[in-house]
C-alpha cells in the first residue's frame, strides 16, 4: 500500500530529513506534502488528501497543539490519523497529545525503522 | 551542574548524534582550566521552559559542523552553505536539549524557544563545559540552569 504523508514541522531541515528517512524506511509513498506550521498544514488538508500526518509541537503561528485540537473541531481525526513527532518527549506532553487526539507519538532522535513502525501500527497497515 | 545531569547531557548528546547525524561519539570529562573552543566555533544556543528552567550552550568546530550537517541532510559537505549549516546545527541542538530536558523532568510540560544562532559567547563562555569528541573533531556544551545564571 502506498501512502501519502503530511509532514508539518518549522524546520526545513526537520523536514528533508523526515522525508529521507521516509524513504530509506521501506514504506512505499506516492505523496508527500510538507507544511511549515499547523496553519499551513490546515490549508494543505483543504485541498489535499493525506493518509497520515506527521507534526511537531513548537511551531510559529500554529502549534502542534493547537494544529490538533483545530482536527480535532473539524472532526477530522477519526479518519486523519496524526503522528506527534517532538524533542518532548516527557510523559506529560505525551499524555496531552493523545488525549488531544493523536494517534501516535515518536520521540526524536529516531531510527527510520521506528517512524515506519508507528506508521504503520497507526494506518493498521500490519493487520493487512 | 550535577553529576546526574551531566549525565544526562552526555547520553542525549550520544543519542541524538548516533542515531540523527550518524557520528560516534565520546564524552570526555574536561579538568577545570583546559582550553576550550575558541570564537572560530559555531555556537548555538536553546532556552528551555519547564521544571527547571534554563538554557543550553553548544559549540562545535565548523568542520565538524559542516560533517554532521551532510550526514544529516542526506548531501556532500562541499554542497552546503552556511545557511544549511547553521538550520542543520539548530535542529540538532533543539533535539540534544529536547532529550536532556525530558530525561530530567518528565512530569510537568516543558517548552523550548527556537534555537539561536552564534549567541552561545554570551554570559558565562569561560565556564566549564562538557568536551564531546565526534568522528570529525570536537563539540562541547554547557547547560546553565536557572539560578546559576
Amino acid at each position: 500500500m502506498a501512502i501519502s504523508v503530511l509532514i508539518v514541522d518549522d524546520s526545513p531541515a526537520m523536514r528533508a530529513f523526515i522525508r529521507r528517512v521516509l524513504e530509506v524506511s521501506g514504506l512505499e509513498t506516492r505523496l508527500c506534502l510538507e507544511a511549515g506550521d499547523g496553519q499551513e498544514a490546515l490549508e494543505i488538508l483543504r485541498d489535499h488528501q493525506v493518509d497520515v500526518v506527521l507534526s511537531d509541537i513548537n511551531m510559529p503561528r500554529m502549534s502542534g497543539e493547537q494544529f490538533v485540537e483545530q482536527l480535532s473541531v473539524m472532526n477530522v481525526l477519526k479518519t486523519l490519523p496524526v503522528i506527534v513527532v517532538s524533542t518532548d518527549s516527557t510523559e506529560a506532553r505525551m499524555r496531552q497529545m493523545l488525549a488531544l487526539g493523536a494517534r501516535g507519538y515518536v520521540r526524536k532522535p529516531f531510527t527510520p525503522e521506528r517512524l515506519k513502525q508507528e506508521i504503520e501500527r497507526v494506518l493498521g497497515m500490519g493487520d493487512e | 551542574m550535577s553529576d546526574p545531569w551531566k549525565q544526562a547531557l552526555e547520553s542525549a548528546t550520544e543519542q541524538v548524534l548516533s542515531t540523527m547525524f550518524f557520528s560516534d561519539v565520546v564524552a570526555v570529562r574536561t579538568a577545570a582550566g583546559q582550553e576550550q573552543l575558541g570564537e572560530e566555533a559555531l555556537a548555538i544556543m536553546v532556552a528551555f521552559y519547564g521544571s527547571p528552567s534554563g538554557r543550553y550552550h553548544v559549540w562545535i568546530e565548523p568542520r565538524a559542523a559542516r560533517e554532521l550537517s551532510a550526514a544529516f541532510l542526506g548531501v556532500d559537505a562541499a554542497e552546503l552553505n552556511i545557511d544549511r549549516v547553521a538550520a542543520a546545527m539548530c535542529e540538532m541542538a533543539n533535539m540534544i536539549c529536547g532529550a536532556f530536558v525530558s530525561a530530567i523532568e518528565g512530569s510537568t510540560l516543558i517548552r523550548l524557544d527556537a534555537p539561536v544562532f552564534g549567541s552561545a559567547a554570551a554570559a558565562g563562555a569561560d565556564a566549564p563545559r562538557q568536551r564531546f569528541l565526534l568522528d570529525a573533531g570536537i563539540m562541547e556544551a554547557r547547560v546553565d540552569m536557572e539560578g546559576e545564571l
